[in-house]
């Protein structure tokens, strides 16, 4: 009684109240989807002299957020826990700061950096301002080089990169 | 009484569009590789010298040549960089091709003494996996240490020509020797 009472002091109308219900309902039951794969994986890179070539990997970030927002970022971040190791005993390693990611905004830079997308040592490579934030994709290429590899021992060091993307 | 209901309209709005949440996150990972090639190379840092043989005599003198080598080996090479040497021919007058001599001087009347040897004729062997090669010195590499990045190695190779009981026509004689650093 209290709601008619008020709704009929403010002049609005039950349609305008089922609009405004359409609006808010999706938002109140969002099914936040977000997930990250790589698209483009990284191929070995090859070491000469004191660094190695550079390769391209490409992350794409999906989401259907259900109306949850109206607009956001998405934020692309790579980061690396241990360093790349070789085989056969070899004690020579490619530690995660000689690891260099070149992306657009971002220039050339060690994937060790601090807090990109709220994690620890995280490098932020993109950051993209999506509206109509629904549902959509956003694919980011980036470069990757090892450098100071004069010194290493011939062998083949694996490790790996995660990513992390981060919405609103 | 308008502006209050498009003010109250408004603010569903605003509701609707402010972030309600708060921030997600998704996360992926994926290997990353870097591989250093294996690499050895040998260089003559000094040519041999003209070994002479006297008049008379059926041995020469003894040069050296000088070669440098390096190399960046994979963990899995234990076995060691042999040093190793070969003629791709016969030594040949120089004069054969105008005044007729026809005299050689045979591969395995060429000489090198190993590291730590006595003189071994070339043309005799099978080290370095090439026929008629003689190892001149096998580097161990059994530690890690010694697999990689041995750099500026420098060898000398002494080098000497034993005619035997067959004499050869006053003449230059020449051919080419052939170096090589070897892992397996």
């Amino acid at each position: 009684m209290r709601l008619k009472v008020m709704l009929a002091t403010l002049q609005i109308d039950w349609w305008m109240v089922l609009v405004a219900f359409l609006l808010v309902a999706p938002m109140l039951h969002a099914q936040n989807k977000l997930t990250v794969s790589v698209t483009t994986p990284l191929p070995t890179l090859t070491a000469v002299g004191n660094s190695s070539d550079q390769q391209t990997m490409a992350v794409t970030t999906s989401w259907a957020q259900g109306g949850r927002n109206w607009w956001g970022n998405v934020t692309t971040c790579v980061y690396m826990t241990a360093p790349l190791t070789g085989t056969n005993g070899n004690p020579d390693t490619i530690q995660p700061a000689n690891i260099m990611v070149t992306a657009t905004g971002i220039g050339t830079t060690s994937i060790v950096s601090s807090g990109g997308c709220g994690a620890g040592t995280a490098l932020q490579v993109n950051s993209t301002f999506e509206i109509f934030f629904w549902a959509g994709s956003l694919t980011v290429p980036m470069q990757f080089q090892a450098v100071n590899t004069g010194n290493l021992a011939a062998d083949t060091y694996s490790g790996t990169i995660n990513i992390i993307v981060a919405t609103p | 009484m308008k502006y209050t209901k498009v003010a109250v309209l408004l603010a569903v709005f605003a509701l609707a569009t402010v972030p309600m949440f708060g921030q997600v996150s998704a996360t992926d990972t994926t290997p990353i590789n870097v591989t250093r090639s294996e690499s050895i190379t040998i260089s003559v840092t000094t040519d041999l010298p003209t070994l002479t043989i006297a008049a008379g005599a059926m041995v020469s003198d003894t040069k050296d040549v000088i070669v440098s080598s390096a190399w960046n080996l994979k963990q899995t090479r234990t076995s060691g960089v042999q040093i190793c040497a070969y003629a791709s021919g016969d030594l040949v007058g120089v004069s054969a091709g105008t005044t007729g001599n026809v005299d050689i001087i045979p591969v395995n009347n060429i000489y090198i003494t190993p590291d730590g040897g006595s003189a071994t004729a070339l043309g005799s062997g099978t080290a370095c996996g090439v026929a008629g090669a003689v190892q001149f010195k096998n580097y161990v590499t059994a530690s890690a240490a010694e697999r990689k990045n041995f750099a500026g190695q420098s060898d000398t190779i002494p080098v000497q020509v034993n005619l035997g009981a067959t004499d050869v026509a006053a003449d230059d004689y020449t051919g080419t020797l052939n170096l090589i650093a070897y892992s397996n």
